[in-house]
C-alpha cells in the first residue's frame, strides 16, 4: 500500500513537473540557445559518468551493500522529504479550507 | 609501585565483578533467559528422531542412547493419535551412550501434510513382488531458499514410513550427486552449480542403529558458503533449487542383488494406502534459525523465545553453590563467561531478526525500490527538464548495471581496463574483504546519520531559511 501511494504521488509529481517546465524548456530552446548548450552538456556529463561509474566503483571495490546503500540514501533524500513537505502542505490547506 | 598497585585493583574489581554477575545468576533465572544457545558453525548438535503415538504404546524410534527425561518433560495429553513428531537431542549433554532428551516444541512436526509430491525416487531394482531398492532420490524444494555469503547450512531430508519396511543400515553411504544452485527464480533461473565441487559439502546419514526394520531415516547436507559465494551471482540473488542423491545400489541386476541386502533402503514398491512415505525437510541457517522447506510451520503454537530460554538454561554449566575448591570457582567463571557469551549472541540475533523482519515487512525488493519509484519518471528532453531527470534517472539505472571492462586506445596501442574486484578477490581475498568490510561500515554510518538529519530537518518543513553554508 504504502509503495502504491510512493508511486501514484510520484506519477503525479512527473505530470506537474512536465506542465510546468514545458513553457519554460521552450523558452530556453528559442530565446537562450546557448544555455540550452549547456543544459545539455550537464546531460552529456551523466552520460559519461553512467559509462564509466561502474568501472571506477569496481576499482575501488566497494561491495554491493555499500552502492545498495548509496542507492537507498539517494532515493531516501529525493523522495521523503518531498513526500512529507506535499502532505504537510495538504493538511495546511485543509486546515485553511475547513470552517 | 603505583602502576602495580593499579593492575592488581584493577584485577580485583573484574574478579568481584565475575563473582557478583555469578551469583545474581542464581537467584535470577530470567537472566538466564536472554540467552540464547546458538549451533553457529558447528556440526548440528541434535539428532532427530520420530516419537510414534499412533498406537497403544508409545514409542520413539531413530535415536541412539537412554532418554531419561522425555517422558517426564512431554505432555503426553496433548499429543493426537496418528502424530509423529520430530524431535531433537542436543548431543552435547550425552555422557557416553546416554543423552538427555529435552521435550522440545519447536521440533515438534505435524506429519499432515505429505510431502512426496516433490520427492522422486528412481526404483533400478527390483527384488520380488513386493520390495524395491531405492537407487536414487531427488528433492526440488518448492521453496527456494537464497543463500548468502559466510553462512552455514544444514539441510535434513527425513524419510518415514507407517509401516516397518524402510531400513536403512550403517553401512549405506550414498553419494551426494547433486547439490543445485541456482540464480534468479521462476523463468529466470539458471543453475550455476550442479556439482557440490565448489562447496564445502558433508553429508551424513542417522538411523536407528539398533533396529533392524527402522521406520525412519533421514540424511543431512551441511556446507559452508565463503564470504564471496554472493559474487557468483554477478547480483542476482542465489538459491538452493534441489538435492540429489544416487544410494549405493548394485549395478549389475539380479546376480549381485545377493548382497546389498545391508547396504541398500528398501521399502515395499506396492503404493497401497497404507504404505505412506512422508519426508520432513527443513534448513537450519548458521544453525541457529529453522526453516521448513515448504514453509510448513512447526506447529501452531511455535514459540521460539522460551524454545531459546529453555535451551539456553540448559546449555549453561552447572555449578556446585558451596564454593570448596577452585575448580568451583573456575566453574562459576566459566559458566558467567558462557552466559555474557550467551548473551551478546542473543542480543545480535536479535537485532538480525529485527532488521529481516522490518526489511520484508516494509520493502519486499528493496533492490528495485530506486528502479520502482522512478521508472515512471521521464521528463521531455532539452531545458531544465534534462537536467532534473538525467541524477534521476542516473539513480535508476545504477542498482541494475554491472561493471564492464573499459577499451581504450593509447595511441595505437589498444588497453583494456578489466574489472578489478575479480582480481582482487584472486589476488588478496582477506584484505579486500576487510576493505569492503571497513568500507561498507563508513559508507552506511554516512547515509545513515544523513538520512537522520534529514528526518529531522523534515520538522521544520516550512523553514525556508537558506543557509549559506548549505550553498
Amino acid at each position: 500500500m504504502i509503495d502504491n501511494l510512493f508511486l501514484g504521488f510520484f506519477q503525479i509529481l512527473t505530470t506537474l513537473a512536465n506542465v510546468l517546465l514545458a513553457p519554460i524548456n521552450l523558452l530556453i530552446v528559442d530565446v537562450f540557445p546557448n544555455l540550452n548548450q549547456a543544459l545539455i552538456s550537464i546531460s552529456n556529463l551523466f552520460d559519461i559518468i553512467s559509462t564509466y561509474i561502474y568501472w571506477v566503483i569496481d576499482l575501488f571495490g566497494l561491495s554491493p551493500l555499500a552502492c545498495q546503500m548509496i542507492i537507498y540514501y539517494f532515493t531516501f533524500i529525493l523522495t521523503v522529504p518531498v513526500t512529507v513537505y506535499v502532505i504537510k502542505i495538504a493538511i495546511k490547506w485543509y486546515h485553511y479550507l475547513m470552517p | 609501585m603505583v602502576f602495580l598497585k593499579k593492575i592488581i585493583s584493577k584485577i580485583c574489581v573484574i574478579v568481584g565483578v565475575i563473582f557478583c554477575l555469578g551469583f545474581l545468576s542464581q537467584f535470577f533465572p530470567f537472566l538466564n533467559g536472554f540467552i540464547v544457545d546458538t549451533y553457529a558453525q558447528e556440526d548440528v548438535p541434535f539428532k532427530v528422531g520420530v516419537l510414534n503415538t499412533s498406537g497403544s504404546n508409545t514409542t520413539v524410534t531413530g535415536l541412539d542412547g537412554t532418554f531419561s527425561n522425555f517422558f517426564e518433560n512431554a505432555n503426553q495429553n496433548s499429543l493426537n493419535t496418528f502424530q509423529y513428531y520430530l524431535f531433537g537431542v542436543d548431543t552435547s549433554t550425552c555422557q557416553e551412550d546416554s543423552c538427555d532428551l529435552v521435550a522440545d516444541p519447536v521440533r515438534q512436526w505435524y506429519s499432515y501434510n505429505d510431502l512426496t509430491d516433490n520427492l522422486e525416487f528412481n526404483y533400478p531394482y527390483q527384488h520380488s513382488t513386493d520390495v524395491t531398492y531405492m537407487g536414487s532420490l531427488s528433492y526440488t524444494f518448492t521453496k527456494q531458499f537464497k543463500l548468502t555469503n559466510s553462512n552455514h547450512y544444514s539441510i535434513m531430508l527425513a524419510i518415514y514410513k507407517s509401516s516397518n519396511d524402510i531400513r536403512f543400515n550403517t553401512n549405506l553411504n550414498p553419494n551426494l550427486t547433486g547439490l543445485n544452485i541456482t540464480i534468479g527464480q521462476g523463468t529466470s533461473e539458471r543453475q550455476i552449480l550442479s556439482s557440490v565441487d565448489n562447496l564445502d559439502v558433508k553429508h551424513t546419514i542417522y538411523t536407528d542403529r539398533n533396529n533392524s526394520q527402522s521406520h525412519w531415516a533421514s540424511i543431512t547436507v551441511e556446507f559452508d558458503t565463503n564470504s564471496n559465494f554472493e559474487s557468483l551471482g554477478n547480483n542476482e540473488d542465489i538459491y538452493l533449487s534441489s538435492l540429489m542423491f544416487d544410494i549405493n545400489t548394485p549395478q549389475e541386476g539380479w546376480s549381485n542383488i545377493s548382497y546389498p541386502f545391508n547396504n541398500v533402503l528398501y521399502f515395499p514398491s506396492n503404493k497401497s494406502s497404507d504404505v505412506y512415505i512422508k519426508n520432513y525437510l527443513y534448513v537450519i541457517e548458521n544453525g541457529s534459525i529453522f526453516y521448513t522447506l515448504d514453509g510448513m510451520p512447526f506447529g501452531e503454537e511455535y514459540d521460539f523465545t522460551s524454545y531459546e530460554d529453555i535451551n539456553v538454561i540448559n546449555s549453561i554449566p552447572t555449578c556446585s553453590d558451596n564454593i570448596t575448591s577452585l575448580s568451583d570457582i573456575g566453574c562459576h567463571i566459566k559458566r558467567v563467561f558462557t552466559m555474557i557469551e550467551k548473551f551478546f549472541i542473543r542480543i545480535s540475533n536479535f537485532f538480525k531478526e529485527l532488521l529481516k523482519s522490518i526489511t520484508q515487512s516494509l520493502t519486499p525488493q528493496p533492490h528495485t525500490l530506486a528502479e520502482q519509484y522512478f521508472q515512471t519518471f521521464h521528463l521531455e528532453d532539452g531545458g531544465v527538464s534534462t537536467v532534473i531527470s538525467k541524477p534521476l534517472e542516473f539513480i535508476s539505472d545504477f542498482n541494475t548495471t554491472s561493471c564492464q571492462p573499459i577499451s581504450l586506445s593509447l595511441g595505437s596501442i589498444p588497453i583494456t581496463l578489466p574489472c578489478m574486484t575479480s582480481i582482487y578477490i584472486s589476488k588478496f581475498n582477506t584484505i579486500f574483504t576487510i576493505y569492503q568490510a571497513i568500507t561498507t561500515g563508513l559508507i552506511c554510518y554516512y547515509c545513515c546519520l544523513n538520512m537522520f538529519l534529514v528526518i529531522k530537518k523534515l520538522q521544520a518543513p516550512d523553514n525556508d531559511k537558506v543557509e549559506v553554508l548549505d550553498l
